[in-house]
């Protein structure tokens, strides 16, 4: 369980996947799914699992033995407690980014 | 789509060698399943494009690197490392690089990778889809246990016109005892029968096997089980014809197609008792769904028989010499098919001194590996075909490579840049060899696609006699080969620009416009040209031939009119017409029914259509002109065959002298009168053959078949029965009454439509015996037009692989002048402000063009000339060296490189001197 010491942004792929784990633990399929509902970007089975991988490595998902009601093969995720943290400081980034964007004329808020 | 699904997995699986072993360890299962949920959700929900959508995605995430957590400054220069083709990053990811640069730079032009993959894609699926036919007729083993062992084992006679032959029984078992070297012999009958149970009659093919044919042939029932010996219940053949003889009921092994169509699938059909030519027989099994009987190439159709019983008449009553019993033998373990065949030629030897019939005919045993036999009418064809295609292929990959040497001279500047930059060469080569490769996938990929339809057509298009079309598919094979293709073609493709564009000299971006390499890479260019041009000439003077050849074939006197000439089948069950007489009773008053059923103008029988693919019916027999004796061997030979009154006449045959014949004849006292071909008069009366007497018939034989005493009354020119192409044996024609088999066609000179007369016929059949069927009408010119299937096929192939290269030829020629002109385009200025006009610019474009193209024309004359002794077997009436079709090839091509080169020759007249020295 290393340590997430470098502060600055996340990947895309990895926001996207923490995001869709946010609610529920999912299999890597499921996640890839996800991503495409919450996004419409379409994440290869490799950026999928580099990113699990990196995540599990970093402490931010652990694996979790079986979801009920679904009978695939394969293991499934769910977030940790550094996990939400980390996804949390990172969509307040991007608030606060998008914050930014509307004061200069050039967001959501402005143009309603 | 499940194949396309299936190779896209196997393809990732292979991909992921592209992640580390750790990681693959990890994830790679879960991966795999990922990529397969997202395919097969693709193609439930989107289709094809759908499933391309996933393909691509899953493509460009492979060619990424793993996501780190988060954006960092490494990945940045790492990124900035392999886009100007750095070092020290991995082996791998530089290749993934390769791919992405390729990729982009491909599409940069989108028109012309359009071109280029279309291109690619369609040499490569022509030669996938004519490699799937090779492979799966010519060189696939064939679907029996161990089938190295099996022979096949015929007969051939020293007798002018006839071809190879079935044994007789009694030889089989004479071989059988001198052949130590061989484990077993099994041989097959075949028989047109009429199947009859509560749906009614209806027409089978019936196969008479020997005892243990099954168990030689080692194959196993998909129900019940296959013939034994113990089944076997018959009798020798005096009591088989005995009318009042009833046999035993027989066991019988059902095919799976008529198992199918006939019992429903049934499977409580085991048991199950039928009725057979009024024979019944108990059912015991059903073969394997595919089974085939795979027999040497013109053993009458073998191939398609719907049931099996054991032969009721014993191996020793019949006969000696030929027949239609179709042997093959099995090969003990460890011994050689020369042994075999050195055992079989002295058993022979003993035979032709005790056999006068083989001492008549100086028999001899033809003894072959089965599958050589069984492939051999395909051999030629099909590699012929893949000969083209595989020229095709050439031609489409010069006209891929002159477009990439064009590029490449294109991109000297920014290979000049990269390696002022310090790319090394070898770093430069590798791209281009990459980029080479990505070509050839997205070619393949398209290849494959159309390889998947071509087959299909292919196969729809059924040409004629191929035998084992149904063992074709892409199989596991054939992509293998296609993956071969693409691999050896990438490299071709990455090298030749590689090696023309010297991996980019600084220097040429200096002098602005690289006029040096420029030249080297003209050469190149001009030598594909040639290639090109050559291949195409060689293309075209096959398609040449071959449209000579088939209206060569259209044009043969076949000796009778086809037009408005109908064929009706019909055959009588044996057992319940055993007795001669009243077979030709049945068809005498067929015919004479027939005749006067409203629309037709006039009816005839005989066993077999002309040109059909049945050849039975007719028997080859000694006559004797001037008194020889019949077994005497020197007495000439002559098929006969039955006609029942006036049918040379509904046939059109063109009657020398006589006349032709008549009712009468079936009834007449004294010598039988018959008609004669031409070719016998000729030989044997030249001063006059009308009312000669003469002898034919089988010594020892009683009834039909036996000596005869013959009259000539009338003489006809050679009428082919058998093929158009060979004007075939001699023949006799005789009344019915002489000779009478089972199997009939009632041929119908009318103007009514088929369905009509087909029923008409049905009503006649069923007043004279309702258990008789008439299974099938067809326009006599189908079936003449169907016995030309195959020249007619092999002809729609090359000439559209001709086209297709004259096309190819025509692109790649426009765009090799118009790449000289626009590189000239300096020059020509020059010369235009030195007073060259128009005209003379426009001939030099020309001339630069012709001479390459007269080189090719050249090579490729020569070539046909060199390749014209393996066509000449496809060929019929026409010299392999046409002089006629090579100039008319000249000529053609002279025309497409005319038109071809017009266009950049036009521009070139046009250039504006001021402007072309200006750019300069």
């Amino acid at each position: 369980m290393a340590l997430d010491e470098t502060p600055g942004p996340l990947t895309p792929a990895v926001f996207h996947v923490l995001l869709a784990l946010s609610d529920e633990a999912l299999h890597g399929y499921a996640i890839m799914k996800r991503v495409e509902t919450d996004s419409g970007l379409g994440m290869g089975p490799g950026t999928i699992y580099g990113s699990l991988d990196r995540l599990r490595d970093a402490g931010w998902v652990s694996e979790e033995s079986s979801v009920a009601g679904d009978t695939r093969r394969g293991r499934s995720f769910a977030l940790t407690t550094l996990g939400r943290n980390a996804l949390r400081a990172e969509a307040r980034r991007l608030a606060r980014l998008a914050e930014l964007a509307a004061v200069r004329g050039a967001g959501a808020a402005a143009t309603s | 789509m499940p194949l396309l699904i299936s190779t896209a997995i196997w393809l990732y699986r292979l991909a992921l060698v592209r992640y580390s072993p750790e990681f693959r360890a990890a994830w790679g299962g879960e991966m795999l399943d990922a990529f397969e949920l997202s395919l097969r959700d693709a193609w439930s929900k989107g289709g094809g494009s759908a499933v391309a959508r996933v393909c691509w995605n899953t493509m460009s995430d492979l060619a990424k690197p793993l996501p780190s957590l988060r954006v960092g400054k490494a990945p940045a220069m790492r990124r900035a490392r392999t886009t100007l083709g750095g070092r020290g990053v991995g082996m791998f990811e530089d290749f993934l690089m390769d791919v992405r640069l390729a990729v982009r730079g491909l599409f940069r032009t989108p028109g012309q990778a359009g071109v280029l993959i279309l291109t690619l894609g369609l040499g490569l699926g022509t030669t996938t889809a004519i490699f799937s036919v090779l492979q799966g007729v010519l060189l696939s083993p064939l679907p029996y246990h161990e089938p190295d062992e099996l022979i096949s084992i015929r007969h051939r006679f020293d007798v002018d016109g006839l071809g190879l032959s079935g044994l007789g029984g009694a030889d089989i078992l004479d071989y059988q005892e001198g052949a130590p070297s061989i484990e077993a012999f099994g041989a097959v009958q075949t028989l047109e029968s009429n199947l009859n149970d509560d749906q009614g009659a209806a027409r089978i093919k019936m196969g008479w096997s020997t005892r243990d044919f099954w168990q030689m042939l080692g194959t196993e029932a998909a129900m019940g089980r296959v013939l034994e010996s113990s089944d076997w219940a018959g009798a020798d053949r005096a009591k088989m014809e005995d009318p009042n003889f009833v046999p035993p009921p027989m066991a019988v092994l059902l095919g799976h197609d008529l198992w199918v169509s006939r019992f429903g699938s049934d499977s409580d059909v085991l048991g199950r008792s039928i009725r057979v030519n009024g024979q019944s027989m108990n059912v015991i099994g059903v073969l394997p769904a595919g089974f085939k009987l795979h027999f040497p190439a013109g053993s009458n159709g073998t191939s398609d028989i719907d049931v099996f019983a054991l032969m009721p008449v014993p191996l020793s009553n019949m006969g000696r010499g030929g027949s239609g019993l179709q042997t093959i033998a099995r090969l003990k373990d460890g011994a050689t098919i020369e042994q075999a065949e050195g055992e079989l030629k002295r058993v022979l030897d003993g035979l032709r001194e005790s056999e006068p019939v083989h001492a008549r005919r100086g028999t001899e045993v033809v003894v072959s590996p089965l599958h050589d036999e069984v492939v051999r009418p395909a051999r030629a064809f099909l590699w012929i075909l893949f000969g083209a295609v595989g020229l095709l292929l050439l031609i489409a990959c010069t006209n891929v490579a002159n477009l990439l040497l064009v590029r490449a001279s294109a991109r000297e500047t920014e290979f000049a840049v990269r390696s002022a930059l310090g790319v090394g060469r070898g770093r430069m080569v590798r791209q281009l060899l990459t980029e080479g490769l990505v070509l050839s996938v997205l070619g393949s990929a398209t290849g494959l696609l159309l390889a998947g339809w071509a087959v299909r057509g292919l196969i729809a298009l059924r040409p004629g006699n191929l035998p084992r079309l149904g063992s074709v598919s892409l199989d596991h094979n054939v992509l293998f080969f296609s993956l071969a293709l693409t691999v050896g073609v990438s490299l071709l493709f990455g090298l030749i620009p590689a090696l023309a564009s010297g991996g980019g000299n600084p220097q040429a971006l200096v002098s602005s416009r690289g006029s040096g390499s420029a030249r080297a890479g003209t050469v190149t260019r001009n030598l594909l040209i040639v290639g090109e041009v050559a291949f195409s000439v060689i293309l075209v003077v096959g398609a040449g031939l071959l449209l000579r050849s088939f209206s060569e074939l259209r044009k043969v006197d076949l000796g009778f009119e086809a037009e408005g000439l109908l064929a009706v089948d019909v055959a009588l069950p044996f057992f319940g017409y055993r007795a001669d007489e009243s077979r030709s009773a049945f068809y005498v008053q067929l015919a004479e029914r027939a005749a006067s059923l409203p629309g037709v103008t006039g009816a005839g029988v005989t066993p077999a259509v002309p040109l059909g693919a049945k050849s039975n019916g007719t028997w080859l027999t000694g006559i004797s002109p001037n008194g020889e004796a019949l077994d005497d061997a020197d007495a000439p030979q002559a098929r006969f065959r039955a006609l029942s009154a006036g049918t040379l006449g509904v046939l059109g045959a063109n009657f020398v002298d006589g006349r032709d014949l008549i009712l009468a004849d079936e009834t007449s006292e004294g010598p039988v009168p018959v008609v004669i071909d031409r070719r016998l008069a000729d030989a044997h009366w030249p001063e006059g053959a009308l009312g000669r007497s003469f002898q034919g018939g089988i010594a020892g034989y009683t009834g039909q078949g036996s000596i005869q005493e013959l009259r000539v009354v009338g003489i006809v020119e050679p009428v082919r029965f058998a093929s158009a192409s060979a004007v075939g044996e001699p023949t006799v024609f005789l009344p019915y009454r002489v000779y009478t088999p089972v199997d009939g066609t009632l041929i119908v000179e009318t103007q009514a439509s088929p369905a009509q007369v087909l029923a008409g016929v049905r009503e006649i059949v069923q007043s004279l015996d309702p258990g008789v069927p008439a299974y099938s009408v067809r326009r006599v010119s189908d079936i003449v037009e169907d016995s030309m299937a195959e020249s007619r096929y092999a002809l729609l192939l090359v000439g559209v692989f001709a086209v297709t290269a004259l096309l190819l030829a025509a692109v790649g020629l426009y765009g090799v002048i118009s790449t000289l002109v626009q590189q000239r385009t300096r020059e020509i200025g020059i010369r235009m402000a030195h007073g060259a006009r128009a005209g003379d610019i426009r001939r030099m474009v020309l001339k630069d063009g012709g001479q390459v193209v007269v080189v090719g024309v050249l090579v490729g004359l020569g070539g046909s000339v060199l390749m014209a002794p393996l066509v000449n077997s496809l060929l019929f009436g026409v010299d392999p060296v046409d002089p006629a079709t090579l100039l008319v090839t000249a000529l053609l091509l002279g025309m497409v490189a005319i038109l071809a080169s017009t266009l950049p020759a036009q521009r070139a007249a046009r250039v504006d001197p001021v402007e072309a020295l200006r750019e300069g």
